[in-house]
């Protein structure tokens, strides 16, 4: 098993999360597929730092969990704000501004 | 981590100790809850300011935290421009601010220096790791600003937009910053080029990767095709955070293309880069000018006006790719940050002009500038200057911008992304001269007079913003070596 198959996986992870983005219209589900996306990611630093022997990915991973966790929260905050005003978390709905 | 560090960073930490001691102070009790706060933001802002000027004049440069920081002068330049631009939105919130009820005011004032702090850290940063930190630190308390006024559903929808895009060109960007480690072993930008040389450039890795990178920068300048979600955010937004994305955003984001360039060389080749992003600027010039034409929205013709900007950069970022390690280097490099210095205050002086005929009521149409030149003669001045600046008249200082940024792209051999770009700011002429018919030659209709209010704190950033703009046109040259020292 080279570090490539590695690559390979995560790119698979990274393109389901991509579609679920770009294919799903529920707002929660839009969420969470951009999480699969940053762990794509993340395997991918990891994979590469063994490979390279060195701790510098594996850490920039922890430093982007940690990151994405903060993103979630936020974005969370702000579903919830959303959901108040109108009770949907279909994405269709976010059409107020157009033009 | 030496005190030597802690001081080469000083315009990075300076705004989240302010930030931090906005929300302290905040929980005392008994303390004014908005005006303390303002107070507190604005002197955090002027410090950090303070501080950026006083290193860029005693050339407090070099690295710093083993080599992942690097403080140059362009670095503190730029740093210059997103404190400037912060504390001038601070300023206008508080015009904004009092008009309305909905905003929890500290948490308000507390985010944007955040927003800053992450701002200053991309502006420094020299390892992909620090990038992200600083795009995710700018980015999530922009999400919140953007959503600050959680009772109207169009700020909330437009935070919520933002978000959602901005996560997902999130992962785009540290799944290409993931994908330049695995190619190169290196996680240092200046160290990059020489790791994917040594490992080989037999696979697409490096390739991939940089083109991820670069679509998860390129969406935060909204840049074509990432553009969708400007015109709905920064109509959404309250304006004095529109105002502060528009810019200070922008000016940090270019920092890091300006220092990815040598990357960006070298893993997708230097020609095939520049022909990429001459292209991303072509479209985005176009998009941008030929779909503000339409718009009846100030804040989104203003957003629309901006991604024709993003273009504008892009062409001498395309010039600097392509003539990296050249003698035209330098010059590409100093005309982009001239062209932030002038954007940032052209960009800043309309939207102060916007917070100002807005009257609290969310009036923001072209048309309610109407007759603001019988009734305000002097902000009506101010306008029509941002208004010249911004579609590139002489002798204010968009015209000097645009000219060095389309001269580099001639002098790297990129005629014709040059000669599109003329013709796209022909183009963004007409709806620059619309505000000004509007303002001068049209009545306004009963009702919808524009406000007059004479508020000092609008009054004086826009007039530092006119001072800065017609100061940068009439004196270009000598700016622009102060600032090609800055590579």
């Amino acid at each position: 098993m080279s570090v490539f198959h590695y690559y390979v996986v995560a790119a698979i992870l990274f393109s389901i999360g991509a579609g679920g983005f770009l294919l799903r219209r529920n707002i929660l589900v839009m969420f969470m597929s951009v999480e699969l996306m940053l762990n794509a990611a993340n395997l991918c630093l990891v994979a590469a730092s063994s490979s390279f022997d060195l701790a510098r990915g594996s850490s920039f991973a922890l430093v982007s969990i940690a990151v994405a966790a903060a993103e979630v929260g936020v974005g969370l905050a702000i579903i919830i704000a959303w959901f108040r005003l109108r009770p949907s978390v279909d994405a269709g709905d976010l059409q107020e501004l157009r033009g | 981590m030496t005190p030597n560090d802690l001081a080469l960073v000083g315009p990075i930490l300076l705004p989240a100790l302010a930030a931090l001691l906005v929300i302290l102070v905040d929980l005392l009790p008994g303390s004014q809850r908005s005006s303390g706060s303002f107070l507190l933001a604005v002197l955090g802002a002027a410090v950090s300011l303070g501080y950026t000027i006083h290193a860029l004049m005693h050339d407090r440069v070099g690295l710093a935290f083993y080599g992942t920081m690097k403080i140059d002068r362009m670095a503190l330049l730029i740093t210059l421009f997103v404190h400037a631009s912060a504390m001038l939105s601070l300023l206008l919130s508080k015009v904004y601010l009092d008009r309305r009820s909905d905003v929890e005011q500290p948490e308000y004032h507390a985010f944007v220096l955040t927003a800053a702090c992450g701002m200053a850290m991309l502006a420094g940063a020299n390892d992909l790791v620090n990038v992200f930190l600083g795009i995710e630190l700018l980015s999530i308390p922009l999400y919140l600003l953007v959503a600050m006024r959680k009772h109207q559903s169009r700020s909330v929808e437009a935070g919520f937009k933002y978000l959602l895009l901005g996560a997902f060109a999130s992962a785009f960007m540290l799944f290409g910053a993931a994908l330049l480690f695995g190619a190169s072993g290196k996680t240092m930008l200046t160290a990059i080029p020489s790791g994917i040389a040594r490992i080989g450039n037999d696979t697409p890795l490096a390739a991939f990767g940089a083109t991820m990178l670069l679509v998860g920068l390129l969406f935060k300048v909204a840049a074509v095709p990432f553009h969708m979600w400007t015109p709905d955010v920064y109509e959404g937004a309250p304006t004095p955070i529109t105002a502060f994305m528009a810019t200070a955003t922008k000016a940090a984001t270019f920092a890091v293309l300006l220092r990815l360039a040598p990357v960006l060389g070298a893993s997708l080749g230097e020609e095939r880069a520049a022909d990429l992003l001459g292209g991303i600027a072509v479209l985005t010039m176009f998009v941008g000018n030929l779909g503000a034409l339409t718009q009846l929205n100030l804040k989104r013709l203003l957003a629309y006006s901006s991604i024709s900007h993003a273009g504008y950069l892009l062409v001498g970022l395309a010039a600097l790719v392509r003539s990296y390690g050249s003698s035209a280097e330098a010059e590409a490099a100093s005309s982009i940050v001239y062209y932030l210095g002038a954007y940032t205050a052209m960009s800043l002086g309309a939207f102060a002009v916007a917070v100002l005929i807005d009257g609290g009521k969310d009036r923001e149409a072209v048309s309610d500038l109407a007759g603001l030149g019988k009734r305000n003669p002097l902000l009506a001045a101010a306008m029509t200057v941002f208004a010249l600046a911004l579609a590139g008249v002489p002798p204010t200082a968009g015209f000097f911008a645009k000219y060095y940024v389309f001269l580099s792209a001639v002098d790297a051999g990129l005629i014709a992304v040059a000669v599109l770009g003329v013709i796209a700011s022909v183009i963004g002429l007409y709806y620059y001269l619309r505000i000004l018919l509007t303002m001068y030659v049209d009545e306004a209709k009963p009702g919808h007079e524009a406000v007059v209010s004479r508020d000092a704190l609008v009054g004086a950033v826009s007039l530092a913003a006119v001072a800065f703009v017609l100061l940068l046109g009439i004196v270009p040259k000598g700016f622009v070596e102060a600032m090609a020292l800055a590579h």
